[in-house]
């Protein structure tokens, strides 16, 4: 093996010293300000069933698909038939890769394992005349060893592994590539790595973890460890789709939009826009707050109206009433919501929360966004959604999802179920009144043995709007706001009514 | 009984490797009637892609190609007595069937 001395000057390309390389994987580079330095190596270490696998193949096939960048698989666990077939269901076409001369396995599994016994002293030189046979064959930029548990397993002598895991990573620090090591843990929240040795060999150490959380999963990588480099710290949340492979949602990235816009659209009911002082800003988020009854479905479905009529075409996600209800609840109001499916207006998606991560469902309403191009987004309700989810989790969907809708210019109109009947706020208001720029609340009011029903604009955001309580009756045509004040109580909002005397 | 032959992987023909090999020459026509068995050489450093076929991961590396199944000894064997030890392994189940 010939030994390269270091030419001068030609590796490092700036001040601050790191040359990254993109990974291709999607979020990573947000969250590691750039992707994964050359000539350097990152364990990725993770439970089992936390993706590792799944993050090396991905970082090598999008090194061939989007940076035309060769790459070398060793595997020490996982069969290569298995492995190639397990990764398929991605589109990740191995087979065609290595025929094209992009993609190279090197089989680092032992057989004849019983059939094997140690006499004396070794290395593993033969693994890496391999490796470099393989690099010089398809001119690799990219290397993933996976999984290195096994290199201790076969060969029980960890001080021995790590002297040749350090041969390793020197001679690919030599070959200047991009270099992936995963490693197996055993909890999610204990040591790094399971023989405690993979973190100290390495530059960067990142972590997936695949926690339960409220009865659900939620994946998070964290970046531990980045030599020379700044990056995001703590957990972000990720998920595996079918399609796109990992994607990562680097929230504590996301950057606050200002609105950009003065245009108004109407929000279905002539009487709220003229307390809106004229309808909804154009990419606002508006939130809907009421018990239950008080007719915050109602007012999604004169916003999907109000679309309609303006020829918007809106993207309804229901996650509390199956399809069939909403459009027969429609239908008592006067609003027609399978006419404006038939002219491809309105697309109604009855989903229940539970079956889906927080992550998946903000990739689904991303996915459905692209694919319809909606102007108007109506959630009914964030509730449903928050129940079984975390508080950090939920706040962060939330984040994601509405500066998704902003970014897009979407007018979203979300709703939110508050606990008590009368007056009070839910707890789902408090989490989200800070993300959200008009709120709404629908609240009953108790009179002297009669129900009332009462809707105020509690805020919005850029805009004059009426300060004052007013009453609303639900009729065959919908939702009829009076104009005149309702003044026969005090204390609604705080839940503690007490009559006006003057009234 | 079918000949047995075996392959010495090692990476590079240095003097270390030379007298290994030697030894482990010794150790055979010491243990083993002449002609019952061959022993083949194979500079990984000059042919990776053998390495590569067979799966050889550490250096030294003997295999018993035949009769199967395989058997395989890791590690240094300069010293006769190692080299006696890794035949005494390599053919161990050859030996008891007869």
């Amino acid at each position: 093996m010939k030994k390269a001395s270091p030419k001068p000057g030609s590796k490092q390309k700036d001040q601050t010293g790191l040359n990254k390389v993109k990974t291709g994987i999607s979020g990573f580079e947000e969250i590691s300000f750039g992707g994964l330095p050359k000539g350097r190596t990152t364990l990725v270490s993770g439970s089992s069933g936390s993706g590792k696998t799944i993050f090396a193949c991905q970082f090598l096939i999008e090194g061939i698909r989007q940076f035309n960048e060769s790459g070398i698989f060793v595997t020490f666990e996982e069969n290569v038939h298995d492995l190639t077939n397990n990764v398929n269901s991605f589109g990740w076409d191995i087979a065609t890769h290595e025929n094209n001369n992009r993609w190279r396995f090197v089989d680092a599994s032992l057989p004849f394992e019983a059939q094997t016994r140690i006499v004396g002293e070794y290395d593993l030189e033969a693994l890496i005349l391999r490796i470099d046979a393989a690099i010089k064959e398809v001119k690799a930029k990219r290397i993933v060893l996976d999984s290195i548990g096994s290199l201790f397993h076969h060969f029980e002598d960890p001080s021995l592994i790590r002297r040749e895991l350090l041969k390793i990573i020197a001679f690919l620090k030599q070959k200047n590539v991009v270099t992936i090591i995963t490693s197996e843990r055993l909890e999610e929240y204990g040591l790094v790595s399971r023989f405690g040795v993979e973190e100290y060999i390495t530059d960067n150490v990142v972590i997936l973890r695949n926690v339960l959380e409220q009865e659900k999963r939620r994946r998070t990588i964290e970046i531990l460890k980045y030599r020379g480099s700044v990056h995001s710290a703590g957990e972000q949340s990720f998920v595996i789709d079918p399609v796109k492979g990992l994607v990562i949602i680097p929230l504590t990235r996301l950057q606050l939009t200002q609105r950009s816009h003065e245009t108004r659209v109407t929000s279905g009911n002539a009487q709220l826009d003229t307390m809106c002082c004229g309808g909804f800003f154009k990419d606002s988020i508006v939130l809907i707050s009421g018990a239950t009854g008080t007719g915050k479905t109602l007012m999604v479905t004169e916003f999907i109206k109000g679309g309609f009529s303006g020829r918007e075409k809106t993207l309804f996600l229901a996650y509390e009433e199956s399809r069939e209800q909403l459009v027969r609840n429609a239908k008592s109001w006067g609003v027609d919501f399978e006419k404006m499916e038939r002219a491809g207006k309105l697309q109604i998606h009855a989903i229940y929360p539970e079956t889906a991560s927080l992550e998946e469902h903000l990739l689904n309403i991303q996915k459905l966004v692209d694919e319809f191009h909606p102007t108007r987004f109506a959630l009914d309700s964030l509730s449903a959604i928050e129940r079984g989810s975390s508080k950090k989790n939920f706040r962060e969907f939330l984040i994601a999802l509405t500066s998704y809708l902003k970014k897009k210019e979407i007018t979203a109109v979300f709703t939110s179920t508050s606990a008590s009947i009368v007056g009070g706020t839910s707890v789902t208001d408090s989490h989200i009144s800070t993300i959200t720029d008009t709120i709404i609340l629908l609240r009953y009011a108790e009179v002297f043995g009669d129900i009332h029903r009462v809707i105020t604009i509690l805020k919005m955001r850029g805009s004059m709007h009426t300060k004052g309580i007013y009453e609303f009756d639900i009729k065959g045509n919908g939702m009829t706001i009076n104009a005149k004040r309702f003044q026969m109580l005090s204390g609604i909002l705080g839940g503690l009514p007490i009559p006006n005397e003057n009234a | 009984m079918t000949k047995l032959v075996f392959k010495i992987y090692i990476a590079g023909l240095n003097t270390r490797n030379k007298e290994s090999v030697a030894s482990f020459r010794k150790a055979c026509a010491t243990a083993l009637p002449a002609g019952s068995y061959q022993i083949d050489v194979v500079d990984i450093v000059r042919y990776p892609g053998e390495a590569e076929a067979n799966k050889i991961l550490a250096t030294p590396t003997i295999a018993r190609e035949k009769p199967a199944p395989q058997r395989r000894t890791i590690g240094d064997f300069i010293e006769s007595s190692r080299a006696t030890m890794a035949l005494n392994f390599l053919i161990e189940d050859v030996t008891n069937q007869t």
